[in-house]
């Protein structure tokens, strides 16, 4: 028994994370909606692209492309009145300088957890992540299927993060986690 | 004076007041009512439409991120609220979320809000959340709203009602004022006892006192002042009525004080004295003189022991003495009035007057002034001083004859009744009737010819008389205009000489149908013509146009013979009294022959009337007549029966 435990880590390892399909379609759909739901956008991007970054590590990466070919099934590559770009971004690649509106960070350790969404607070952007525990890192959304679709939101992530649309906030469920 | 729709002042403004009350309340009732209804209703619907615009984004957002799971979830809360009946989510028409309570309920009790649902950016509507509310609440409120009002409005009418009382409690001094008021009588003033707390109503009170003294004191005035107007309208009255039976003169009652006496007086003499030619005094001495004299006689007779002296008009006094007469003592006790005026002297001035009276008076019972006047009047005519009224004298039947004769001159005139008769003239010298005398004749309806002697002195007292001498004029001047060798003759008395018109109309005629070398104008002797100086000067103007001039009955006045000269008169009518028995008579056959004489040398001709027989024609023929009138010569005809041939008897 031991040994199969052992040996279902090493796999965990070896081929990294777990993910349900279910809850990445359901993030694909909502997660780049939320993006246009930042106050100010419209007149800012408008007529611009919005580039969501994917951020996965090595071992995801079929997963980050599953998760880009879902997003471009469902909205293609308009959202609202923008152009939608979504790349796939490993966690070692992440850096300030890159060109991008949104962090998609899908599952990593905390290192890498941290280092993405110090990146993304830095430029202001709004952080989803896969786990809903991830936002003990600093993220700021997560999506979960509960009995229904739950839209977390970390309080403590507000300050970093630009200002959405009121009503998100009325739909959304509050979690306060992660310190500054 | 109240009609019977005149209503009291505080029952009118209680009607009004109740009405306008009612109209208030009512109107207060239904505006309030619907006002808050309204509002109510509005208020309810915000509410239903606030749950829907505070739910629609959050729908919004979640149909934005397709969060359909989480729809129902959001229906539910929506539910939860205490008066959503249902709640109906559409898409494209189409319902994709409903829920509803299990509750029945009225269509019509139910409010329906539909709010659209757009994507969070608010650009694109994605669906429609319709709600359906509850109207129950509403009802609630709007019967508490309801039962509000009407309380309100209670307390509103119970105040109301306090408010009429206190205007009927405050009316209630006017009530009794406008009371006072209709019973008010100029004799019980009005006491005001109300006392009232309102100005208005002391005033009223006040200025009603004020006009009630102001009336009492003008009734006082009034009744001062009628007082004053009687007593001058008795003292003007009976000064009035002393001047109206009082002659102003003497001082004597007048006509009317003794007309009213005799009503009263059955037994008495009743004498009217007049001062014979009293004119003559006003014309010698003047009216002066005349009235002075008349004031001396009147004390004369007030001195007399008369019961009454009365002046009835100028020179006419009436004297009244009570007691039952004989006639002998009657005439004894004129003749003594008679004397005793008479024996006393009147002064005008220094100027002794002696005055003659005429005395007319009765003692019948009642006596009057007609039975005193007729005396008088046969005094006068009689020449004798007094003269005592007698019932013998038929004067009544001489009264309705003249009425008789009156009436039938009148109707005679109308009717062409007046007729002219002529009788010739025959010429002693040359043997043939020279012409005819003009004569009067009235023909009754039954033909019967009627005398001049029965009429004519009457209607020389009328107005008719003029026409009758025209109509004689007029007759005669025609029918001998053509008859160139006769001459006839008028008689005019002096009334109608004096009479201008009647002149001038005579004149007219006789130049119109050119008689006037063959008109011969009688008048008679007894009229005295010569002092009229109009009737010289009318003699002077005919014998001017070349008339004759004839004087009748001539012989039976004074005759006197001067004026025959003054006149130059043409011929003499020996009166007919003389005529008719100078065939048996030696004085008369003496007065007509000295007559006959005196005219033949004046070289006025003569004319012998009533000459009725062949003795009395040769008598005044031998005397030497020249000219004979009579039925033996012919009697009167109608002129229209006269020939110019029958010139020869």
């Amino acid at each position: 028994m031991r040994i199969f435990l052992v040996i279902l880590l090493c796999l965990d390892v070896v081929f990294g994370y777990s993910y349900n399909d279910l809850l990445i379609d359901a993030q694909s759909r909502i997660y780049p909606k939320l993006i246009i739901l930042q106050e100010g956008l419209t007149k800012q991007k408008e007529g611009d692209s919005i580039t969501l970054g994917v951020v996965h590590m090595a071992e995801d990466e079929e997963i980050a492309h599953q998760i880009v070919q879902k997003i471009e099934h469902y909205h293609g590559h308009q959202i609202g009145v923008f152009h939608l770009d979504v790349q796939t971004i490993p966690f070692t690649a992440l850096n300030p300088s890159m060109k991008i509106d949104a962090l998609y960070l899908l599952k990593a350790d905390a290192k890498h957890l941290k280092s993405a969404v110090a990146i993304g607070r830095k430029k202001h952007i709004p952080i989803f992540v896969y786990d809903l525990n991830d936002l003990k890192y600093g993220a700021l959304l997560a999506l979960t299927i509960e009995r229904s679709t739950v839209i977390y939101l970390n309080r403590s992530a507000l300050s970093y993060s630009p200002r959405f649309n009121t009503v998100l906030y009325s739909i959304a469920r509050f979690v306060n986690v992660g310190t500054d | 004076m109240l009609g019977r729709t005149d209503k009291s002042l505080s029952s009118t403004l209680t009607i009004y007041v109740v009405m306008g009350g009612l109209f208030v309340f009512l109107s207060i009732f239904f505006v309030f009512g619907n006002i808050g209804k309204k509002i109510l209703f509005d208020i309810e619907k915000e509410k239903a439409e606030l749950i829907a615009t505070t739910f629609a984004p959050q729908i919004g957002l979640n149909l934005y991120l397709g969060l359909d799971d989480r729809l129902d979830e959001i229906l539910r809360q929506i539910m939860t609220q205490k008066d959503i009946i249902s709640v109906f989510l559409k898409k494209d028409g189409r319902v994709i979320s409903q829920l509803e309570k299990d509750q029945e309920s009225d269509d019509t009790d139910i409010f329906r809000v539909e709010v659209p649902v757009f994507e969070p950016d608010g650009t694109k509507r994605i669906a429609v959340l319709e709600l359906y509310y509850s109207s129950l609440h509403y009802q609630q409120m709007s019967k508490e709203l309801t039962h509000i009002l009407i309380i309100f409005l209670s307390i509103l009418a119970l105040l109301y009602l306090g408010l009429v009382y206190l205007i009927q409690k405050r009316l209630v001094p006017l009530k009794k004022l406008a009371h006072l008021l209709a019973e008010y009588d100029v004799k019980k003033p009005v006491v005001f006892e109300s006392q009232s707390r309102d100005r208005e109503i002391k005033q009223i009170e006040q200025a009603i006192q004020k006009m009630q003294e102001n009336i009492q004191a003008h009734m006082n005035f009034q009744k001062n002042m009628n007082q004053l107007l009687s007593e001058r309208v008795n003292e003007k009255t009976a000064e009035l009525w002393k001047q109206l039976h009082t002659d102003s003169l003497t001082g004597l009652p007048n006509r009317k004080a003794l007309i009213e006496d005799l009503v009263h007086i059955d037994c008495a003499l009743l004498a009217i004295i007049n001062i014979d030619g009293f004119t003559e005094i006003n014309d010698l001495y003047g009216h002066k003189a005349g009235d002075q004299i008349l004031q001396q006689f009147a004390q004369k007779l007030k001195l007399m022991d008369f019961d009454k002296v009365y002046r009835t008009s100028g020179d006419e006094y009436v004297i009244l003495k009570k007691g039952t007469y004989q006639v002998d003592s009657a005439l004894k006790l004129m003749k003594e009035i008679r004397e005793s005026i008479e024996n006393q002297k009147f002064y005008y001035e220094d100027t002794p007057i002696d005055l003659h009276v005429t005395i007319g008076a009765t003692i019948e019972q009642p006596p009057t002034i007609i039975q005193a006047d007729m005396a008088y009047k046969m005094a006068k005519k009689a020449r004798k001083p007094l003269m005592l009224f007698s019932e013998e004298w038929h004067l009544e039947k001489n009264f309705r004859d003249n009425i008789h004769w009156g009436s039938e001159i009148k109707s005679a005139l109308s009717e062409g009744r007046i007729h002219t008769y002529a009788q010739p003239l025959y010429d002693l010298k040359r043997k043939r009737i020279k012409g005819y005398e003009m004569l009067v004749r009235l023909i009754k309806r039954d033909g019967t010819v009627v005398s001049p002697y029965y009429f004519l002195s009457l209607a020389q007292k009328t107005h008719y008389y003029p026409t009758i001498t025209r109509l004689i004029v007029e007759q005669s001047c025609a029918f001998f205009a053509d008859k160139k060798d006769l001459t006839f003759s008028i008689n005019l008395s002096v009334e109608d000489i004096l009479n201008s018109e009647t002149v001038a109309f005579i004149k007219d005629r006789i130049t119109h149908y050119h008689v006037v070398d063959r008109v011969v104008f009688e008048l008679l002797e007894s009229e005295n013509i010569e002092l009229y100086p109009e009737a010289e000067a009318f003699v002077a103007e005919m014998k001017e146009l070349g008339c004759q001039i004839a004087i009748d009955d001539f012989g039976t006045g004074y005759s006197n013979f001067s004026y025959l000269v003054n006149l130059k008169v043409d011929y003499i009518k020996i009166d007919g009294s003389l005529i008719k028995n100078i065939h048996t008579d030696k004085n008369t056959q003496i007065v007509v022959e000295t007559i006959i004489s005196f005219a033949k040398k004046l070289g006025v001709k003569t004319v012998a009337e009533f000459v009725s027989n062949d003795v009395i024609f040769e008598t005044v023929e031998k005397l030497g007549v020249d000219i004979v009138q009579g039925y033996y010569i012919d009697e009167p005809k109608p002129i229209e029966r006269i020939s110019s041939k029958q010139t020869v008897v």
